[in-house]
């Protein structure tokens, strides 16, 4: 053989049999042979040509990621790697905190000489500011309809009394910014904790999200910013099923695992209960499969609450609630729904652009509230374009 | 749609070229690429599509025109308006108004238009044609699609280089695609891919970690480690979009000029500004310096010309001030090594003026890389050691100090010279199916950074 066609062959040969790969992933997917990581395939509500170009590449490009012949394998032994010289690094060198790379919203992940993981995005302090700005005006702009209640899930890199040595950037700071400038007629409460280990029984260790008992302190603070008075609640813990947390995924660090848990009251009805925009189905189903797939996302799986906008019936219910939520929602909307007639909830990543004054009026809101995470509260740190979608009236 | 991504890779490339190869007439091939070409662009602009498709109908039948003699400047002049508006309205507009906004004291609302992929580059593309064939440089293209064929065709559509018309005029209805182009265009592309995914990312996460604080809370190891690592990203990520342009270019036949020529190896700025984005510097030169008089001229008309030229090359960068400061810097600098300094950098020793050049260079990506001037001003007082020396923790705990990092640097300072290359092919001639299989070997490993890491869009598609 010619010796150019040795490259020339082994190029081709590797960019065509990765290609093929990829339908025969999809057909073993079909076939239930191995099972697919949880994929993003929500679609844009309105039918437009533009909406429908995005689904279609949106849908493309993330079966092309989330499909990538032996993706979890690969990531698992290609971050292991990098992740263990890295640390011996960081370990010789005595350093507070460790890098891990970045998740798939661009944030850095660190970790402490603790073990716990730290995320930070990476939007300058200029930015951050500019943004913060925007995010305070649009707060304001929206109050002048309606009064408002915000709800911050903190992340432990806002708690400085949690842990002293944080020092990446002091986000508690921005938090006393926001609430200076807001004006009356918005409440802003968020999690509080009084300690490092308080913390961690609050939100899983490998995911940024809140766990069960996070979300039941949530709720109780939840119900009393809105005047109601709260279910009891049980804590269910799915223990058979080994959750790998976003963060710990994100970071190649396969060992680590919480145990999803979800919040339960015999008494209150569950989504699948429930008419859920106007259908009476099992749009949102409390129930799980244990999947032997290491990186699929229960959470997301569990909770489920990937659509633009969700609404839920309640004939016993007397008010109506809109949520702006986001994932931090999905753990407690099913239950904050029991104590209204209807409750909206908007999810800003996937609604496209709404006259907020207008939505309003057509669904009669009595009390609006926002709950999501906070640097999306903040900052809009995700890029939700929550400055267009909602504040454009 | 980035070079560096898993649908260009696996879905786009291989269904190119399986269609490309699949035809023998060229006219065929050549349909094949402006079919896909629409694709790739659509795919991160579909809004714009319309505008390139456009600007090639109106330049197509602009140069027919022109190239009938008859007021052939007033459609030459139609031509440069019209492309030159275009640019400006998508490119300029809120950059007028924020500056008119600032020296009057006005509220005027931003447009917020968002800038359409690549139009910087297919703009300067159209305009070398037009006016090629106004000077009798290049024969009118008759065929509107192999026009829309070289201001589309993907390898260079988004981020350059700016492929003039003349270089490929002849290979857009002659060119062969042979095993030796093939050969040399997959390890343009191997090489390209690397230096973005492998170095530029990696030593951009220091960059991006570093100038995400406070301008002046860097102090003097910061500001300098954040602005070597973005010295070093900046050009593997620009060059290593040229390389892979370059391969692709080559494998279909297309023999695109080079862009970059280690231009951190340079002795002086005007070495540098023959070394880095060649393209561009020989389009302003060409159209805009040469024709404006160039260096026969009074030398106030000089002097006056080098610092249009320059300014010009700082705006096309970006709509802001300190693209254009950026520019000027360049400009003065410049006109300082013409008129004096030049004499004295041949005396002095090779160290010494590579020193100056990258020290110049360094300093003008400041420029380059704030959002204004003021946080350049800030970062080049903490380069200096105004603000003290830093917080050295700061770069620790920010686990800044990984292995991608240590050796992307380390890899990035070697191949910004020579050396890397020397030993490849001294390597490939002694011990072939070695250094192939080292090539195969990085090429899947930046396969695997693309497939385990996240998105980083190339810096100069926002050009």
């Amino acid at each position: 053989m010619k010796k150019s066609k040795f490259l020339i062959k082994s190029f081709f040969f590797i960019i065509f049999f990765v290609a093929i790969l990829y339908p025969i992933n999809f057909f073993l997917i079909n076939k239930k042979v191995i099972t697919n990581n949880f994929s993003n395939n929500y679609n844009l509500k309105n039918n437009n040509l533009e909406n429908l170009f995005y689904n279609l590449k949106n849908r493309i490009e993330v079966q092309m990621t989330n499909n990538f012949p032996l993706y979890n394998e690969l990531n698992i032994y290609y971050r292991g790697i990098k992740n263990n010289i890295n640390k011996s690094i960081y370990l010789n060198t005595n350093y507070n905190y460790n890098y891990l790379g970045t998740n798939v919203d661009e944030e850095y992940i660190f970790k402490d000489q603790n073990n716990n993981y730290i995320i930070q995005n990476q939007l300058s302090n200029t930015e951050l500011d500019n943004r913060l700005s925007n995010m305070i005006n649009l707060y304001n702009s929206l109050a002048n309809y309606q009064d408002i209640i915000i709800y911050m899930p903190d992340r432990y890199e806002y708690r400085n009394y949690l842990n002293k040595n944080i020092t990446i950037r002091n986000m508690s700071d921005y938090i006393i910014k926001f609430k200076d400038k807001l004006n009356d007629n918005i409440t802003v409460n968020n999690l509080t904790v009084k300690s490092s280990n308080d913390y961690w029984q609050l939100f899983y260790h490998t995911d940024h999200h809140w766990n069960a008992y996070g979300a039941k302190k949530a709720y109780n603070d939840i119900m009393k910013l809105l005047n109601k008075e709260p279910y009891s609640l049980d804590v269910i813990e799915l223990t058979n099923i080994e959750f790998h947390g976003s963060i710990a995924k994100s970071s190649g660090d396969i060992k680590e695992y919480d145990t999803l848990s979800y919040l339960y009251n015999k008494d209150i009805l569950l989504p699948q209960d429930m008419l859920i925009n106007s259908l009476d189905t099992n749009f949102k189903p409390l129930k799980i499969n244990k999947r032997n797939n290491l990186f699929y996302d229960y959470y997301i799986g569990f909770f489920n609450g990937m659509y633009p906008e969700v609404k839920y019936y309640n004939p016993n219910g007397q008010d109506n609630l809109l949520i702006i939520g986001d994932s931090y929602t999905w753990s407690i909307d099913y239950i904050i729904a029991n104590s209204f007639k209807n409750t909206i909830i908007l999810n800003p990543r996937y609604i496209t652009e709404i006259n907020y004054e207008e939505y309003l009026k057509e669904n009669n809101i009595d009390k609006v509230l926002i709950l999501m995470e906070t640097q999306s509260i903040l900052f809009d740190q995700y890029n939700y374009g929550l400055l267009d979608k909602l504040g454009g009236k | 749609m980035e070079f560096s991504s898993l649908i260009f890779l696996f879905a786009f490339l291989p269904a190119f070229f399986l269609t490309y190869f699949i035809f023998k007439k060229r006219e065929a091939r050549n349909i094949i690429l402006l079919v896909f070409s629409i694709i790739f662009y659509a795919w991160g602009g579909e809004y714009f599509l319309f505008l390139v498709l456009l600007s090639i109908i109106i330049n197509y039948y602009l140069a027919i025109f022109i190239s009938k003699k008859k007021h052939s400047k007033l459609y030459l002049l139609i031509a440069i308006i019209f492309d030159l508006g275009v640019l400006a309205i998508f490119k300029y507009t809120d950059f007028l108004i924020s500056t008119t906004n600032t020296l009057f004291s006005l509220n005027i609302p931003l447009t917020n238009i968002i800038l359409p992929v690549g139009i910087s580059f297919y703009t300067f593309q159209i305009l070398s044609y037009v006016i090629d064939v106004y000077r009798n440089e290049v024969k009118v293209q008759k065929n509107i699609l192999n026009l829309a064929c070289y201001i589309m065709a993907f390898p260079q559509l988004i981020a350059g280089p700016i492929v003039r018309y003349k270089t490929i005029e002849d290979e857009l209805t002659n060119r062969k695609e042979t095993e030796e182009l093939t050969d040399y265009g997959i390890k343009r592309f191997i090489q390209g891919l690397a230096k973005k995914v492998l170095i530029a990312n990696n030593v951009g996460l220091i960059a991006t970690t570093i100038f995400a604080q406070d301008a002046s809370t860097y102090g003097f190891v910061g500001a300098w480690l954040g602005m070597i690592s973005y010295t070093l990203q900046i050009y593997f990520d620009f060059s290593g979009y040229s390389d892979m342009a370059i391969g692709i270019g080559r494998i279909l036949g297309f023999k695109f000029l080079e862009n970059f020529d280690y231009p951190y190896i340079s002795k002086s700025i005007t070495e540098f500004w023959r070394r880095w984005h060649m393209s561009l510097s020989s389009f302003f030169r060409d159209y805009v310096y040469i024709p404006l008089g160039g260096n026969r001229v009074p030398k106030w008309r000089f002097l006056l010309n080098i610092l249009i030229v320059w300014s010009l090359t700082g705006l096309w960068h970006g709509a802001s001030w300190n693209f254009v400061a950026w520019g000027l810097y360049y400009g003065i600098i410049l006109l300082i090594e013409k008129l004096f300094l030049n004499k004295y950098l041949k005396k002095t020793p090779s160290i010494i003026n590579h020193l100056y050049t990258m020290l110049i260079v360094i300093i003008g990506w400041v420029f380059f890389r704030s959002i204004n001037l003021s946080e350049a001003i800030t970062i080049l007082k903490s380069m200096i050691g105004l603000y003290g020396i830093g917080n050295i923790n700061l770069y620790a705990y920010s686990g800044l100090l990984t292995i991608n990092s240590i050796l992307a640097i380390i890899i990035g300072l070697l191949a910004s010279t020579t050396i890397i290359k020397k030993v490849y092919i001294k390597l490939e001639k002694k011990y072939y199916y070695l250094a192939t299989i080292i090539l195969l070997g990085i090429f899947i490993l930046s396969v695997l950074e693309i497939a385990i890491g996240t998105y980083n869009p190339f810096i100069y598609f926002r050009f």
